[in-house]
């Protein structure tokens, strides 16, 4: 879970672009978080495999896995 | 292939190299943040490719730049050291100032990145200090200071551009116009048009160009470096982009139009000037692509090293606060007793003592240079301090200023980065408000910014009134002895003075010397001795010695604290003076050596009470001698309430000797 802000510490995972097991492409929108009402794109920060690591709806700690990109 | 806008295939190539460059560390950057690879305050910087990279090719290698929080751009422009620059970003040990500043205080000297600053609008008062003492020193140097349009709205910028015009300075104000300042647009913080346009108010050139195109950054900067490095003084050179990410990493962006943005994008300014060089056949795809894949390489490598440099270890805490081992509080161990050495002497106020010890100073060092309202002669200062000087060193060195307080520590802090020695002078303490954040911000952080590496070695004089009203007549010490980096001075005597000022003087730190106008005027002579000498900072002395009670005073407060002593003699009752001197660092050694003699404390100060520094040493104090006192321990003080200037209001509110007399007796 990234930190979009100093004053983040969790967000929750809103939705996903690519499935588990789909490809992505860098620079692609993979998923999309919320904190506080604000929603934010995260895009894909490499190409390969994505498998993802938690639940959709959830909320995370900055710093938590979501997913590897093989 | 050949030419394009009148500028060679080199320095074609060298923008779009410099472009790239930025370009792909920006997206690294937030590649990083957005993978969760780190987390940390970032302020992105794509859309600012070409006007960086345009004012850094017009820059000579010797030439300086001070930037800011949004600095990527122009310190990866100027040749900051990546791997380092990255370790900073991250915080960690690696870092350019070890992780103890991040994005918003990188600088690197060697590459002439002299500063960074978070506070907006704060970079052009140090930049034209740099810039003087460039001037001052004969080098050919020239000053470039980024910021943004957002900075214009503030008076930092503007003071900071009237003294760089009037001095006629070597510094080229690089307005970097990308149409938001932070969340808000232009159009709803100003009616200005065209920001150069403020440049004719100062009588300096302004000039607008496109930030999109970085030969026109070029040119237009080439031309401002130019007329500085040839004493034609400072230029402001705008140049209008806009900012295709948010103010910082995170940010919706939700105030920009969505259209407007699209638009935006689609002629981003880094693919514009790639397509522009293989459409006019300057460069191939291939030698492009061949750029972009050496930096890719380096940036990755950069990267790598700033995510494997170790986190900054927590013994760096207390480290760069002041130079070598000195901390707040307890004399260091290297610091001696001070006494005034024996010898011939001659009689002399805080007047006389002050000026002979800034003469002597102008004298002997070079690098000395003076600050202030109305400091040259005919006036000499409103106190006559300084009188004489200018018509004996020259106006070059002991310089009037415009009334701008910010301008005047923001050239001093600069002059001091750029290896002068300067005094500054705020006429009345009471103006240290209007210039706290280079004080507070700037010079008591540069050495804890820098990671020890850069430090700001300046004095600041400064006055406490009397009869002056609630605008002129407050001690303020507390303030800066509230701010982690600057030593805080105030001698009751002339003899001391010229000690203190003196140590000031060759001190690697800011240093706030104090002087009471109650000194100046009536304060009555002392005998100084008549060759120079030094008293070390952070060293108290022991004014009157005494066995029942321990006076801690410091300031005119000494001469009512011998006066009380002198009038319990009668009584019975021995009393001890502390005079301490130095506020930061504060001598609890002495302190604590005397309260355990004595067993009883009366702290006074002509400062308010509450909250004053006479808490802390009660504090420090209670703390370590809680079984040995035989007593509370008293507060002699000013009352909360501003100075009045009714002379009967005014005697109330400042402590008397009547006052101290009477706690002392109430300790028996």
């Amino acid at each position: 879970m990234p930190k979009p802000g100093d004053a983040i510490t969790e967000a929750v995972l809103l939705q996903h672009f690519v499935e588990d097991g789909g490809t992505v492409t860098q620079g692609e929108p993979l998923y999309l978080l919320e904190t506080d009402k604000v929603e934010m794109q995260i895009d894909a920060p490499v190409s390969g495999t994505v498998t993802w690591k938690v639940e959709f709806g959830g909320t995370y700690e900055v710093g938590t896995l979501l997913a590897e990109i093989q | 292939m050949g030419d394009i806008d009148g500028v060679g295939r080199d320095e074609a190539i060298a923008l779009y190299t410099t472009m790239s460059k930025i370009h792909r560390c920006d997206a690294r950057v937030r590649t990083a943040l957005m993978s969760g690879e780190a987390g940390f305050s970032y302020w992105p910087v794509e859309g600012h490719e070409a006007l960086s990279a345009g004012a850094a090719l017009a820059l000579e290698d010797g030439d300086q730049l001070v930037a800011t929080y949004r600095g990527l751009a122009n310190v990866v422009a100027k040749g900051v050291t990546l791997g380092p620059y990255f370790a900073e970003l991250l915080g960690r040990s690696a870092g350019l100032s070890k992780g103890k500043a991040g994005a918003m205080g990188v600088s690197e000297p060697d590459h002439g990145i002299m500063w960074t600053t978070g506070i907006v609008g704060a970079g052009p008062p140090i930049a034209n200090g740099l810039a003087l003492a460039a001037s001052l020193r004969g080098t050919p140097t020239v000053v470039l200071v980024s910021f943004g349009d957002g900075a214009t709205s503030i008076g930092f910028v503007h003071e900071a551009m009237n003294l760089a015009a009037v001095w006629d300075l070597p510094v080229v104000f690089f307005c970097e116009n990308n149409a938001w300042a932070e969340c808000t647009p232009l159009a709803e913080y100003t009616k200005t048009e065209r920001l150069s346009d403020r440049a004719a108010g100062y009588g300096m050139p302004g000039v607008t160009v496109d930030g999109t195109d970085p030969i026109a950054v070029y040119q237009a900067v080439k031309e401002a470096a130019r007329r500085a490095r040839s004493g034609g003084g400072p230029t402001f050179v705008e140049a209008v982009t806009y900012r295709l990410q948010g103010h910082y990493f995170g940010d919706p962006m939700e105030y920009v139009p969505a259209d407007e943005l699209e638009a935006k994008r689609s002629v981003a300014p880094f693919d514009v000037y790639r397509r522009r060089l293989l459409d006019e056949q300057v460069a191939t795809s291939d030698e492009l692509d061949a750029i972009d894949a050496t930096l890719d390489a380096e940036i990755e490598e950069a990267f790598n090293f700033a995510l494997a440099s170790e986190e900054t270890d927590v013994a760096e805490l207390e480290v760069d606060v002041f130079a070598g081992s000195i901390t707040n509080a307890a004399r260091a161990k290297d610091v001696p007793m001070g006494t005034v050495p024996e010898g011939e002497t001659e009689d002399m106020g805080l007047v006389a003592a002050v000026n002979r010890t800034l003469d002597r100073a102008l004298t002997r060092d070079e690098r000395v240079v003076l600050l202030g309202e109305d400091i040259a002669d005919p006036a000499g200062g409103l106190f006559k301090v300084t009188a004489g000087l200018s018509t004996k060193h020259g106006t070059d060195r002991v310089r009037n200023t415009p009334i701008a307080e910010t301008a005047i520590i923001g050239a001093a802090i600069g002059a001091s980065l750029g290896g002068l020695r300067p005094v500054a002078e705020l006429m009345f303490m009471d103006f240290l408000g209007v210039a706290l954040d280079q004080i507070a911000n700037h010079a008591a952080k540069i050495r804890y910014m820098s990671g020890g590496r850069q430090h700001a070695p300046m004095v600041i004089r400064t006055t406490v009134g009397m009869g002056s009203g609630p605008q002129h007549s407050q001690a303020v010490e507390a303030w800066a002895m509230h701010v982690p980096g600057i030593k805080v001075v105030w001698p009751s005597t002339s003899a001391d003075a010229v000690g203190l000022l003196n140590s000031c003087l060759d001190d690697e730190d800011p240093c706030l010397f104090i002087e009471s106008m109650k000194l100046y005027f009536g304060g009555g002579m002392f005998p100084v001795p008549k060759d120079d000498f030094h008293l070390p900072i952070g060293s108290a002395d022991v004014k009157r010695s005494g066995s029942d009670v321990t006076i801690v005073t410091y300031g005119p407060s000494v001469q009512d604290a011998l006066n009380a002593a002198t009038q319990l003699d009668g009584e019975g009752s021995s009393v001890e003076v502390v005079d301490l001197r130095t506020l930061v660092p504060l001598d609890l050694d002495t302190v604590l050596g005397s309260v355990a003699k004595t067993k009883r404390l009366v702290v006074m100060h002509e400062s308010v009470g509450f909250c004053g520094p006479g808490a802390e040493i009660a504090a420090s104090v209670g703390t370590e001698l809680f079984g040995e006192l035989e007593a509370p321990i008293a507060r002699v003080a000013a009352t909360y309430t501003p100075v009045p200037r009714s002379g009967t209001l005014e005697a109330a509110c400042r402590p008397d000797v009547a006052a101290l007399v009477a706690a002392i007796r109430s300790l028996q």
